[in-house]
């Protein structure tokens, strides 16, 4: 049997475990299990194998993943973001869409504090669609921004998929948590442009309304109360890292304990919080590098058996440009995100893909970066996306999964659209990175 | 088997509870090197090492206890659009899966650790750390895990006599 027949036979393995129900990351060990024992010699490559799970995840590229998601849930559970919103509620002026635009800047907003593109979805929803429901905005315009901001958490920092997907495909973290910025703020602009054209053209879809203003110096001081300590957690997330001070991971750490002392000083902090915090936070962390045991066992045995090698080989000798084939694998990766979820997708690709980019002479900085974004559109494309059931499950009742589905498409193309434009303007995603100091 | 189950629910939050100091060993080890090293100028070279092995702990540690929740993210297309007997038979084959995978990783774990002990491994650092106190939370977590998933095949078991 050739590598291609091999290839096939453990995807069609790693399918069948995870199709009758078998946990993603016990699917990858169970795989792995079997091709250890018989690509690596038997008992010995068990041992291996073994070896292979603590290299996996005593992985220094992986210590930001618990820390920003502490991150979030100490900042959604102390109830700032629904202050937060009020501080942007007060800013948003008389435009189209305006609840709609609320939601792009607030999903922007929580994207700085949370990497869960779920999490921020569910507030997102419990916070502004019942008021979108009484201003008679239409399914499209309330939860359709609600689907797309959601995913600007995986694409702003601190973002723990973004920290996964650098750590599996073994390049800077760092670099990468600044490259993708550029593009998540071209996401927000992608939403808003959309929601103000579309508000124009058919006022319908989201009725303007008066609401009393709120004073300026009311505001001023909401937002030095609310708005500035965020700029001071962003700059321990972002800024240490970009001017070179402190590394990913004492960033994500100076992060969450600067959310806990906010907490703190907004009275919020309470022992039963904290517990709930490390809970939850425990929770995700440990789903996720359970998953990631499998990365490195797995991608040597997809090398081993010479599939990494044949595919490099194919994908360098087919008669189309360099960028066609990043433009189809980006293309497998969106089929893909249909039907699963962004880490397993990344489990699966990374190995095979990122050999062929270094090939092809590409930066896998500014592959990364498209791919994530793909990644967050993995979930709210139908019929599987994770965040598409989060929010059928928190909107208001009579809403069907078409609905979401509907609302969920503009959005999506907003999304495919800005992948395409990285991909044709690479230096968008380049460009921050290379002012890093390093 | 109630019992049974008060038992390993008390020992999965134990466990879960050490995962936890772990994290908070992680932020605030972390945290402390920041401060060591900017303010006074002593970098910490433990602190890199022991927040990595931290890692392999809180994830073992807390895999068996996740487990119980069904926290484990699975795919649960087919198994949510099957009926009721279909539905307990992919259950059934699926906590097989898991078991053998527990009992794999529990029985060469054990086996990679006695070794990484006999032979006196560490990793090549100034702490010279020997790697089997590391490497030892990967049979500790998975017997826990195969305690969990044999107990959740028995429950399926049991299920379809009643």
């Amino acid at each position: 049997m050739g590598w291609a027949g091999t290839l096939a036979l453990i995807f069609a393995a790693l399918l069948a475990l995870m199709v009758i129900g078998v946990p993603i990351a016990f699917s990858f060990l169970a795989l792995n299990l079997v091709g250890a024992y018989v690509f690596w010699n038997g008992a010995a490559g068990l041992n291996q194998l073994v070896l292979s799970i603590y290299e996996s995840v005593t992985n220094f590229a992986l210590l930001p993943v618990p820390l920003f998601v502490l991150m979030g849930e100490v900042m959604f559970r102390s109830g700032i973001a629904g202050k937060l919103m009020d501080v942007v509620d007060s800013w948003i002026g008389r435009v189209p869409g305006r609840l709609s635009l609320m939601a792009v800047a607030g999903g922007t907003v929580f994207a700085t504090l949370t990497g869960s593109a779920m999490a921020g979805a569910a507030m997102l929803c419990s916070l502004l669609v019942p008021e979108m429901q009484r201003r008679g905005y239409g399914k499209s315009m309330s939860l359709g921004p609600i689907l797309g901001a959601g995913g600007l958490a995986i694409m702003i920092p601190p973002s723990a998929l973004a920290v996964l997907l650098a750590a599996i495909a073994n390049f800077s973290v760092g670099e990468f948590l600044v490259a993708i910025i550029v593009p998540g703020l071209l996401m927000a602009l992608a939403f808003a442009s959309y929601i103000v054209v579309r508000c124009t053209l058919d006022p319908s879809a989201a009725p303007r309304y008066e609401r009393a203003p709120v004073a300026l110096a009311r505001r001023l001081r909401d937002t030095c109360l609310y708005g500035l300590p965020l700029f001071v957690i962003v700059f321990l997330v972002i800024g240490l890292m970009f001017l070179g001070i402190a590394t990913a991971t004492e960033s994500a750490a100076a992060g969450a304990l600067g959310c806990l002392v906010l907490a703190w000083a907004y009275r919020a902090l309470s022992w039963k919080m904290i517990r709930e915090s490390f809970e939850a936070t425990l929770r995700v962390s440990v789903m996720m590098l359970m998953i990631l045991t499998g990365s490195t066992a797995f991608s040597q045995i997809l090398a081993f058996t010479g599939a990494s090698g044949g595919l490099v080989e194919m994908a360098t000798n087919l008669p189309v440009s360099a960028l066609m084939v990043v433009v189809a694998m980006q293309v497998v990766m969106l089929v893909m995100g249909c039907f699963m979820e962004p880490l397993s997708i990344m489990m699966l690709t990374i190995p095979i893909f990122f050999p062929i980019i270094k090939i092809l002479g590409f930066s896998p900085v500014w592959f990364g970066a498209i791919m994530l974004l793909n990644m967050e559109v993995a979930t709210i494309t139908p019929p599987f996306g994770l965040v598409l059931f989060v929010v059928k499950s928190v909107a208001p009742p009579g809403t069907t999964l078409t609905d979401v589905y509907r609302a969920a498409m503009p959005f999506i193309a907003c999304d495919v659209f800005v992948m395409a434009l990285l991909l044709l303007v690479p230096q968008l995603v380049l460009w921050l990175p290379g002012l890093m100091a390093k | 088997m109630k019992r049974f189950d008060r038992w390993l629910a008390a020992v999965e939050n134990l466990s879960a509870a050490l995962a936890i100091l772990a994290l908070v060993f992680i932020l605030g080890a972390v945290c402390l090197e920041i401060v060591l090293r900017n303010a006074f100028d002593l970098p910490q070279t433990w602190v890199t090492e022991f927040t990595e092995y931290a890692l392999l702990y809180v994830t073992f540690l807390g895999s068996a206890w996740l487990a119980r929740q069904q926290g484990h993210v699975s795919v649960d297309l087919l198994t949510n659009a099957l009926g009721g007997r279909w539905r307990r038979r992919l259950a059934l084959a699926s906590a097989a899966v898991c078991f053998a995978v527990a009992v794999s990783l529990t029985v060469f774990g054990a086996i990679a650790t006695w070794d990484a002990m006999r032979r006196g491994t560490y990793k090549p650092t100034i702490l010279e750390f020997p790697t089997w106190i590391v490497l030892l939370a990967i049979p500790l977590g998975s017997a826990l895990l195969c305690a969990r998933f044999a107990r959740s095949f028995l429950g399926l078991l049991q299920e379809r006599r009643d």
